[in-house]
């Protein structure tokens, strides 16, 4: 199996990759060549910084990135890479995606700190709860973040997250996207269970050890 | 909101130390063998503070992150000495989820702005060492060895206005005499900025971090009472959610 992950520039990828050796057993490539992105089993979009500096990476690939997508190839995208699959944020600064229709915005609620950072259940809803997902209902994730995404069309959201009173989406899935608000990568057990449930929805012939 | 529990591990060339109000220090462990544990007991994130005088002991904090992040799956913060953006950058890229400066926050504030505009606010932390001066705060540089004349709330509010994501609150008075945080210190700070306060400095028992939250702290962080085995973080954590307070058990 190969994934690849978009290189953000910013040199902080190892835990990402290590957790793709400890749960796949597979070292992804750190990449910004278009043919490496595209021919690959799993692509992985992950976050750096701001919106601004994510969308000006984005631009430099954003047509391999749309050819996969449009082939049907995985995706996995973490944090900002989730927010990144939609147009703008309000946190500024260039064009996202644009898969998604619906607004990236700051949290915003009485009595909660921002960013908000540290473990929370995820819940999961609607349709996804027979999905693979179904496994990380109730377990803890790791969230550092100060933004998170509304979209448009609710039924794509396939976990929350309680913030203060705000609902906020912890994953998104559809079709062969899957986005994540928290770090799987950070969240310990629960990230390794996460990682059984992607195999199994995307069919990565793996199946890792929990 | 779920409460963070903290080990804080202290490493000078390479080995976890311990010191009661920043001197007298003693080695009580190794830092991977001690945050593997901690994993295991259910931390909620690890920081590293290095203390190192030396630039070797610099250069060996690089590879015990490494280390460290490659045996442990939940976040690490690492500050101690970190000067420059390029300082930060390699700290990153041996695997840091955070980094957290101090003494070059205060020298060189637009450090902040620069860490937080490259990796993001939530990856930004401002430690303060605070001294009580009167009825107010000083923030001390240099390990608590030099003060600053800076008012902590101000400087607190001030970091965060820069970028931090995270305020590091280490009350110096009762840092090592496991005689409980510093409640007012707490209060003070977190009633004045929005983002999460880690509070640290005199955790004795789990009540003391019970008394941290309840006063705003979001965090909290403790190093003797975990390394000499006191208590476990679990034990912590049951305390917690026996006083009703939500954790991650």
């Amino acid at each position: 199996m190969r994934i690849a992950i978009l290189d953000n520039g910013a040199g902080n990828l190892y835990n990402l990759v290590r957790y793709f050796e400890r749960v796949y057993g597979v070292s992804p490539k750190i990449t910004m060549e278009p043919r490496e992105l595209v021919d690959t089993d799993l692509l992985v979009l992950p976050g750096v910084g701001n919106f601004a500096v994510l969308s000006s990476i984005i631009d430099r690939v954003r047509e391999p990135i749309y050819r996969y997508i449009e082939s049907g190839g995985p995706l996995l995208a973490i944090c900002l890479g989730m927010q990144a699959l939609f147009t703008e944020s309000e946190e500024g600064g260039g064009r996202g995606l644009g898969v998604f229709d619906g607004r990236v915005v700051r949290i915003r609620s009485s009595g909660v700190r921002v960013p908000h950072i540290g473990w929370d259940p995820v819940k999961i809803v609607g349709g996804a709860s027979s999905s693979a997902l179904g496994m990380i209902d109730g377990r803890y994730f790791y969230y550092a973040h100060s933004y998170y995404v509304a979209p448009s069309d609710r039924s794509i959201v396939a976990g929350i997250t309680r913030y203060g009173d705000i609902d906020i989406p912890a994953i998104i899935y559809r079709d062969n996207i899957v986005a994540t608000q928290f770090h799987p990568e950070r969240s310990g057990v629960s990230g390794r269970i996460f990682a059984r449930a992607m195999a199994e929805i995307f069919d990565l012939g793996v199946a890792p050890s929990v | 909101m779920v409460v963070r529990v903290i080990p804080c591990l202290d490493v000078d060339e390479g080995k976890v130390v311990k010191g009661r109000r920043f001197r007298d220090l003693a080695v009580v462990g190794d830092p991977v063998e001690l945050a593997v544990r901690y994993e295991a007991e259910g931390a909620d994130e690890i920081v590293f503070l290095d203390i190192s005088a030396s630039w070797k002991g610099r250069e060996i904090l690089r590879d015990v992150v490494r280390s460290v992040a490659r045996e442990i799956s939940i976040p690490i913060t690492v500050g101690g000495g970190i000067r420059s953006l390029a300082d930060a950058d390699h700290i990153f890229r041996s695997g840091a989820d955070k980094v957290s400066i101090n003494t070059y926050a205060v020298k060189n504030p637009g450090l902040i702005t620069d860490i937080s505009r490259k990796y993001g606010s939530q990856s930004t932390v401002v430690a303060i060492d605070a001294k009580k001066s009167g009825e107010l705060y000083e923030v001390m540089i240099y390990g608590g060895r030099e003060p600053t004349g800076l008012n902590a709330v101000e400087w607190a509010r001030r970091a965060v206005d820069l970028g931090a994501g995270e305020i590091l609150l280490t009350s110096i008075d009762a840092d090592g005499t496991r005689a409980g945080y510093d409640l007012n210190l707490i209060g003070i700070i977190a009633g004045s900025v929005e983002v999460p306060i880690i509070a640290s400095g005199g955790a004795g028992s789990p009540e003391d971090m019970y008394r941290a939250i309840a006063a705003g702290a979001d965090a909290v962080l403790a190093a003797s009472i975990f390394h000499y085995r006191r208590y476990t973080v679990y034990d912590v954590k049951r305390y917690l959610y026996s006083r009703s307070v939500a954790v991650r058990l």
